[in-house]
């Protein structure tokens, strides 16, 4: 048994650095959400109007819808992409299996920036795409649509965010015993039938996970839509990020933020719990 | 003229890297027999298995099934099921949908389908577990589901990886009698590995004996007992003595026996089984052709149903020998060998 000092004196570092870092700052924010603004200084006084203007302007829920739309497309193309690559490396490769999987993690140790950046110099109007496709006579004119646009946006995000779909979803790929597949073959499954009735169901808890990461990542997401969205391509982060900063409206702000907040906590609460009960079905 | 067989394995060789697991594999399996493949760990056996499964791809050689190539087909194309090591159970899927797997696959209609399911279930007793999952079940449960997922299929081959190796030795003996007597019932071809040689000689009509991926023998449990053609096969199943006889003359020599018995090598290794020797008691009339010797008891071991005495033949001759009666303890026995008993080893 340890004693209660050493008790105290473990549990108290990690206790303080999750109050004065997490706990802290959310109380903050939701303090901040039920104040007001008053001839460019915040009041402390208790309101619901940040609410109730969240409600009332629709341009708050069409930029939210934008951004869950962009966050779903990116769902979709990031599984689409993930899903395939961590099947291929999980059953398909044998000796090449090592370097293949690191350099799918590769990107993950560059810094976010960079490869956002890297779209920008690929999709700009004299970027590589575009230089490119003059050069060799299919377009005339550099098309000035790929950059600055919702599609750059959900470019950047794929690009960024399959690896987190790869990941949990090579990690079930991994833990299926081939003997099952094997089985199911010996009872005369083709390939992709094995596949939809063995392979896939058992990875669902893994695809669920990975599908998550993509959308909840992808919908707080502000870099990306900074640096390659331009006007049509603004997510809501953009928004919350300009409410804090130039337009000086914390209380509004903090109250968009809490929205999100409490829409991703449910969100991931219902798949964490979607994720449990495929994966403890069988026991 | 014998039958067409079944499955008939001609040559197979399998290489893993600069390993050979399978050298040459030729045997031809019999319609409605059930053939045991025994050998150590790393013998090649469950290698075999895989190759017939389609698993594995064999360097060379080919398989033939009642007149097709089959070693060219995919695993989901052959007429072939397996019950795994492990059982492979589906863990998403509940006990009625493991075993109807294969059928839908080979899309049964449904009244068909939940016909013969059930009618698998009920024969493998696990009527009342259908909407059970197989982690609900004993092991014992999951073992008969996973033979029932396979039979379901009516394959004209069931392959079994040694599929009792997970249970305990009580539950062992019982699905050996219930795996005999279904494969008597269902008829079908069963092909069945194991590394236990006791498991082997109380399931198989014939036993082919892997080591080192080359077949030692292949017989049925009753020859391969009595009849080992090498040193391995005599040692691996059961019991017995090894003798190394001088061969001169057409005799065979070792300490005081001699007996007849020609052969171009000089030395032989002869194979004795402890049970086979006899001892006399002095009233005995000696049989034809029987070798006697004098000889000193040196241990004996009772063992329940029966006794096992070490005796000194004298010329460094030292005998294993076990008797199911009771013998006065005395310290000198005349012992009895039938000499078609002494059966010579090559290798």
């Amino acid at each position: 048994m340890y004693s209660r000092t050493y008790r105290a004196a473990v549990a108290i570092p990690p206790l303080a650095w999750v109050s004065v870092f997490l706990i802290v700052p959310y109380a903050f924010l939701f303090c901040f959400s039920f104040w007001q603004v008053h001839s460019q200084s915040i009041v402390h006084q208790w309101t619901l109007a940040n609410y109730r203007q969240l409600i009332e302007n629709p341009v708050y829920f069409e930029v939210l819808f934008r951004s869950a739309r962009i966050a779903a497309t990116v769902t979709v193309l990031a599984l689409l992409l993930g899903l395939p690559l961590a099947y291929f490396l999980s059953f398909r490769v044998r000796a090449s299996k090592n370097l293949l999987y690191q350099l799918v993690i590769v990107p993950l140790w560059v810094s976010y920036l960079v490869r956002a950046y890297a779209w920008k110099t690929i999709l700009g109007s004299d970027g590589v795409l575009n230089t490119l496709l003059t050069y060799s006579g299919f377009l005339r004119h550099p098309a000035e649509f790929l950059l600055y646009s919702p599609f750059a946006v959900v470019l950047t995000l794929t690009h960024i965010y399959t690896p987190f779909v790869f990941l949990p979803v090579y990690a079930s790929f991994e833990h299926i015993p081939k003997d099952l597949i094997e089985a199911s073959q010996d009872l005369g499954a083709s390939r992709t039938r094995a596949f939809w009735t063995v392979v896939f169901p058992l990875a669902l808890p893994g695809v669920i996970a990975g599908a998550t990461f993509a959308f909840v990542l992808s919908l707080g997401d502000f870099l990306s839509p900074l640096l390659v969205g331009g006007p049509t391509g603004v997510m809501i982060s953009n928004v919350v990020v300009s409410l804090f900063g130039a337009a000086y409206n914390w209380p509004l702000g903090a109250a968009i933020s809490a929205c999100m907040l409490l829409l991703v906590v449910v969100l991931i609460s219902g798949t964490e719990r979607l994720e449990h009960r495929l994966r403890y079905r069988g026991v | 003229m014998p039958a067409e067989p079944l499955l008939s394995i001609r040559g197979i060789t399998k290489r893993f890297g600069a390993t050979t697991v399978l050298d040459g594999i030729t045997v031809d399996i019999k319609e409605s027999e059930f053939l045991t493949i025994l050998g150590e760990s790393g013998s090649g056996k469950t290698t075999l298995l895989r190759i017939i499964a389609g698993f594995e791809q064999p360097n060379s050689g080919e398989l033939w099934m009642q007149g097709e190539r089959l070693d060219k087909l995919p695993p989901n194309r052959r007429n072939v099921n397996t019950v795994f090591q492990h059982y492979a159970l589906f863990p998403h899927l509940s006990v009625f949908e493991n075993v109807a797997y294969g059928l839908r696959a080979k899309r049964v209609s449904a009244p068909k389908l939940t016909g013969r399911v059930d009618a698998a279930l009920t024969q493998m007793k696990l009527g009342d577990f259908s909407r059970r999952r197989p982690a609900q079940l004993s092991g014992g449960q999951q073992q008969r589901v996973a033979v029932a997922r396979a039979l379901v299929n009516r394959p004209s081959l069931l392959l079994l990886d040694e599929p009792l190796s997970a249970l305990d030795a009580n539950l062992r003996r019982h699905m050996q009698a219930e795996l005999k007597a279904l494969q008597r019932e269902v008829g079908i071809t069963f092909v069945f590995v194991t590394h236990d040689q006791e498991e082997a000689m109380t399931l198989s009509d014939r036993i082919v004996l892997l080591r080192h991926g080359r077949i030692e023998q292949i017989d049925t449990p009753r020859e391969i007992y009595n009849r080992p053609k090498t040193q391995y096969v005599a040692t691996f199943i059961g019991f017995t003595n090894l003798l190394a006889a001088q061969v001169d003359d057409g005799r065979a020599r070792i300490g005081s026996l001699e007996w007849p018995y020609v052969s171009e090598r000089r030395e032989t290794l002869f194979s004795l089984r402890p049970e086979h020797i006899r001892i006399v008691n002095g009233d005995d009339s000696a049989r034809p052709g029987g070798l006697r010797c004098q000889a000193l008891v040196r241990s004996r071991v009772f063992t329940g149903a029966s006794e096992l005495l070490e005796v000194d033949c004298g010329g460094k001759l030292q005998l294993k020998i076990r008797i199911s009666g009771q013998i006065a303890s005395v310290d000198r026995v005349t012992i009895e060998i039938p000499p078609e008993r002494l059966v010579p080893l090559i290798g």
